[in-house]
């Protein structure tokens, strides 16, 4: 059994998405992979390794149709020009993806079957939207006898498919208000406003430059959905996004997105032979299922496993990353772990960050670890809800790694 | 809303109206047309009763294309580009409008007809339609749209393959490939379309789902199409030699497939205006409704073509089999007569081997050919076995004698309506018909090998042929699927004769001391599928030289042949059928005969001729020059009189480059007073060869022009 290090973290920003008007995202011309292709070979010469050293890739994306697929994650090693010897493996978990690159990469150095392992995320919400025409076309086709077959009745796949409708259904749940998932969203807003000005997301944003609609060329350096006017007044404003009478906003929910994200894992071991000085230690991970009705609940079990396998209580962790997926899931998280939640989503959340599905999992541990870094804690724990029903999680340490 | 539109059927069911497209003969988009199109479909979308649309069309067809004959009198930008911009914004309101609209494709569905579709919510087809962009081909690009829509709907590598070849494809592949919904039986077409307009209006289906535009999951990121297209740039500038509209329409891709659809589609029009102005679609345009029109002569108008269902074939060699093919793809009873059992059973083998590539390419099986073979094809030795068929062709040994017995044996067989047509392609039909009691009877149908492949039948009236015989020969042209071009009797006909002509200066040009391929170069950028040399291996230099010897007796000093024509002659290099000709062909790939070399280069010697430089153009100029020269002194002796068959002729069944319009148009362009004055010259340097022809001198001295203004 070996000890597995985040040993570097870089990713794109994420831009806002608009299937229905994209020549406002700042990435509408290129794809993922495009994106993808900028960080790879800087997130391994950053890092100090070659790329022949990578013993495995694993790319997260939920959406694996049409321009975002891979062959199995290959084209993206070709696109490289990495050696042709880098093994890979395309990871769907759903919002949980590249959480769940990093879970098996973690696990593979573990058990001592590789030592470096390139982990990564894309999505991009313009290109290949959710549902819409994507479904429409036919390039998603879940099996119409779960919506239609009385004995698939239970699931309610129509509620299931639609992430806005399980949000909805968690907040009738929870003893929260309206009010309370806009206040979050503010605070989300603001606090990864500040941190942006404060440059603290420029450590893990590598400035790409990107061929706008209109021709020109514009250098993306920052998260493109992060307001600096947000207020509890204009957030309360808006129209509910899901249903009549519902709750769930544009201004308490994430989003659209596209970026990439990158994370190599190595073996302590091999860190301090090469005298890498690592972000964090991963201590241990976590997933679950629950009812894919209410697929916001799932950080809550996901997290309390991984707390269980690294021997820790909730309380002795001292930040969080909770996916804002919506911000119902992240005030259900603190509510049912008895979170502080001065301790959760520091630099602000995926309400104003962003959430480019199978690229967020990446996204909340790198920019976790750099918290810890920057604030001197110890413990983190990331975690995220997974549409059809999961959470992920993962503990990671900040040791002294004074090699 | 209202009803009695002129070219449009309307009918209202529960809510949805069916607006059936009816401008015979084929629906095109004439102007009148697209606006009763446009006025009927802005009626439905004002109309509270009406829920959705269906749009279909009559006949065979949903709506094949744009009427191209405005374009032809099109000079300025003016003249195109607003117009072409209108229709394509009506489609842009078509697909932006308050209700879904349904394409019922019912059959053809080409150009502006699948633009339409494209720009509709919901297509549903029948089987085997076919869909497609087919404008490359009269060199034009879509301009209404279809280069923006059509990679939206079945992505950039499938669209720029149809719209850069302009080849339709099926409703099924379309389906497959996204083009359509739905592919049903005709009986269910309306049904269909109803039924989904019915979806769309349950809330089932959603019009800002179903726009095309917002399919922009198919576009292509800036740094995939900089390369993609790039690439596809090369492999079309390859093969699009002289053709610009391949590459217009690449250009709309390059600028548009952006986010503003409506912006890149003006970009298309603009880029099918400067196509639509260029003089290489103007020459498209007129082969493609001279095609069209090929054969319809006044002295034929109001004939009735005979009926004919029975077509004897006499030979079953090279020629006789693959007009047995047509006979059989054309649904007739064909009986094929040949000598003895023997050339029966090859003949046949021979038929069956002309279809082997439709079958290898799954055009059709080995079965459905069995059963043509079973039932529509008898054999016989007997001329006897003839008497009731309703046309005969021969293609027996080239020999006078023996076909003036045959057809006097036939005459007394075969009824008296009969058609008796020969395929010689140098023996004067005229005085073959002499033996005959009705010489009206008898007409040249002059195939083109294969003849099962090439598109022109030459046909060849004698002096006493009837009108009657030349209507039903031009009926069963269009029955064969063959462009019908007719001549009068003459030596080499006309496309024999032409091409000669074409072909005649290389022979000059070899004795003046240019090399054989710089000639050949020449010929291939001129457009040619291949130069003189080539094509006399091809076809023998034998033959060549004993139909120059014809043309020689037949037509005098300026046909004697050139004392290097005989030297190459006399090598006895025949060209592939003996190993060599002006290429060697023994080794792969062939080089340059070195006997023809050794023969060329004493007959320079001996008479004091250097080797000699010339450029591109100046071969072209000699060689274009005598062609023309040829084609004026045809047209006074009345061989020919119409040049735009003229043209279709060399077109369709010699490979003369279909942008250049075909010889006399070249003429035109060139200017009659150009040619003439390049004649006088090269008639001093070549001799009586290039003696202007008294009719191009009057032309160059009036400005007449072979073509109208």
């Amino acid at each position: 059994m070996k000890e597995v290090v985040i040993a570097g973290y870089l990713r794109t920003a994420q831009s806002r998405s608009r299937p229905n008007d994209p020549a406002r995202d700042w990435f509408c011309n290129m794809r993922a992979d495009e994106l993808l292709n900028e960080i790879l070979p800087e997130v391994v010469k950053r890092t100090g390794i070659e790329p022949k050293e990578i013993d495995d890739f694993l790319l997260g994306c939920a959406t694996a149709v049409g321009e975002q697929w891979a062959y199995g994650a290959r084209t993206p090693i070709f696109m490289a020009n990495f050696p042709e010897t880098i093994p890979a493996k395309f990871i769907d978990q759903q919002c949980g993806s590249s959480m769940g690159a990093i879970h098996v990469g973690f696990m593979e150095i573990v058990q001592e079957y590789a030592d470096i392992v390139l982990t990564a995320g894309f999505e991009h919400m313009t290109r290949i939207p959710m549902g819409g025409v994507t479904q429409d076309r036919g390039l998603v086709a879940p099996n119409l006898a779960l919506y239609t077959d009385p004995k698939y009745r239970h699931w309610d796949m129509m509620t299931v498919v639609n992430m806005g409708l399980t949000a909805e259904k968690l907040f009738t749940q929870t003893d929260f208000t309206k009010e309370d998932m806009d206040k979050w969203g503010v605070r989300s807003h603001n606090l990864a406003s500040k941190a942006q000005k404060e440059g603290f997301f420029d450590g893990e944003i590598m400035p790409i430059k990107a061929p706008q609609a209109d021709g020109t060329m514009m250098t993306v350096d920052k998260d493109q959905a992060v307001r600096d006017d947000a207020t509890v007044e204009g957030m309360g404003e808006l129209k509910p996004a899901f249903k009549k009478d519902g709750v769930i906003t544009a201004g308490n929910s994430s989003p659209l997105n596209a970026a990439a994200t990158s994370m190599v894992l190595m073996s302590k071991e091999t860190a301090k032979k090469k005298g890498i000085k690592p972000l964090a230690t991963i201590r241990s991970i976590g997933f679950a299922g629950v009812d894919p009705t209410i697929m916001g609940a799932g950080p809550v079990p996901a997290s309390k496993m991984a707390l269980e396998k690294a021997g820790l209580k909730a309380s002795e962790i001292d930040f969080w990353e909770i996916n804002e997926a919506f911000c119902i899931v992240a005030l259900n998280c603190i509510k049912e772990l008895g979170l502080d939640p001065e301790k959760v989503n520091v630099m602000g959340g995926g309400t104003a960050i962003g959430h480019p599905l199978g690229a967020t999992g990446i996204r909340l541990t790198g920019t976790l670890a750099r918290i810890l870094n920057l604030k001197g804690g110890r413990y983190g724990c990331a975690n995220a809800c997974v549409g059809g029903g999961q959470g992920v999680a993962t503990i990671i340490e900040r040791e002294n790694y004074d090699w | 809303m209202k009803t009695d539109y002129r070219t449009i059927n309307v009918e209202v069911i529960e809510g949805v109206v069916i607006l059936t497209l009816n401008n015979p003969p084929v629906n095109q988009l004439s102007p009148a047309f697209a606006e009763e199109l446009r006025a009927a479909v802005e009626d439905a979308f004002g109309d509270e009763a009406i829920k959705a649309l269906v749009l279909t069309g009559t006949g065979a067809n949903f709506i094949a294309g744009a009427d191209i004959t405005r374009l032809q009198t099109v000079k300025t930008r003016d003249d195109v580009f607003p117009m072409a911009l209108e229709f394509a914004q009506f489609l842009n309101k078509v697909e932006t409008g308050p209700k879904p609209v349904i394409a019922a494709i019912n059959g053809n569905c080409l150009g502006g007809g699948l633009e339409t579709a494209m720009a509709c919510h919901y297509r549903v087809a029948v089987k085997d339609a076919n869909l497609g962009q087919p404008e490359v081909q009269i060199g034009l690009i879509p301009g209404a749209g279809g280069t923006q829509r059509l990679p939206r709907l079945i992505g950039l590598l499938n669209a720029i393959e149809m719209i850069t070849t302009g080849n339709p494809i099926k409703a099924e592949k379309a389906f497959s490939r996204g083009l359509v919904d739905e592919v049903v039986e005709p009986e269910k077409l309306i049904e269909t379309a109803l039924k989904a307009a019915k979806r769309f209006i349950s809330g089932r289906l959603s019009v800002k789902l179903r726009m095309t535009r917002s399919l922009n999951y198919r576009l292509p990121s800036a740094a995939e199409k900089k390369p993609f297209l790039g690439y596809a740039k090369m492999m079309t500038a390859m093969k699009a030699k002289g053709y610009i509209a391949p590459l217009k329409a690449i250009e709309a891709f390059e600028k548009g497939l952006g986010f503003d659809i409506e912006k890149d589609i003006e970009t298309e029009v603009g880029l099918f205006a400067d196509c639509a102005l260029s003089e290489v679609a103007k020459n498209l345009i007129d082969i493609f409704l001279n095609t069209r029109s090929a054969g319809r002569l006044p002295r034929i108008e109001g004939i009735q073509p005979a009926k004919i269902k029975k077509v004897a074939m006499l030979g079953g060699g090279v020629m006789g089999s693959g007009i047995v093919n047509l006979l059989l793809k054309g649904r007739f009873e064909a009986v094929l007569w040949d000598i003895n059992d023997q050339a029966i059973e090859k003949g046949v083998a021979t038929v069956k081997k002309t279809f082997a590539y439709p079958i290898k390419k799954k055009k059709m099986t080995q079965a459905d050919l069995d059963h043509m073979i079973k039932d529509q094809l008898t054999t016989t030795t007997s001329l006897d076995d003839l008497k009731d068929v309703d046309l005969v062709i021969e293609a027996v040994l080239e020999d006078m004698r023996i076909k003036q017995d045959i057809w006097k044996r036939l005459e007394s067989i075969c009824g008296p309506d009969t058609v008796f047509a020969t395929n010689t392609s140098a023996l004067p039909i005229t005085e073959m018909a002499s033996v005959l009691s009705d010489p009206g009877r008898m007409i040249g149908l002059h195939f083109f090998n294969p003849a099962e492949r090439m598109q022109l039948l030459e046909i060849i009236c004698a002096e006493k042929t009837s009108n009657q015989t030349l209507a039903t020969s031009v009926a069963f042209a269009r029955a064969i699927k063959k462009i019908p071009i007719v001549v009068n009797d003459g030596p080499g006909f006309y496309v024999s004769r032409q091409l000669g002509g074409l072909f005649g200066g290389a022979v000059y040009l070899m004795a003046d001391g240019v090399s054989a391929k710089t000639i050949e170069d020449a010929m291939l950028e001129f457009g040619m599928p291949m130069g003189p040399a080539t094509l006399s291996d091809l076809t023998g230099i034998d033959i060549n030289y004993h139909v120059n010897k014809t043309f020689e007796r037949a037509l005098g000093e300026r046909y004697k042949v050139h004392p290097l024509t005989e030297a190459i002659y006399r090598t006895g290099c025949y060209g592939r059928k003996t190993g060599a000709g002006f290429m060697d062909y023994s080794v792969d790939p062939p080089v340059p005969n070195p006997k023809v070399v050794d023969v060329i280069t004493a007959y320079l010697k001996d008479n004091q001729v250097a080797p000699k430089k010339m450029s591109e153009q100046e071969i072209i100029d000699v060689m274009l020059a005598l062609g023309i020269n040829e084609a004026a002194l045809m047209m006074e002796e009345g061989i020919c009189d119409r040049p735009q068959d003229m043209d279709l002729a060399m077109i369709y069944g010699t490979g003369f480059p279909p942008y250049r319009g075909g010889i006399f148009k070249y003429a035109d362009a060139w200017g009659i007073k150009n040619v003439y004055e390049k004649l006088k010259a090269f008639e001093k340097q070549y001799g009586p060869r290039f003696k202007p022809a008294d009719m191009i001198k009057e032309m160059a001295e009036s400005g007449k022009r072979f073509y109208p203004a």
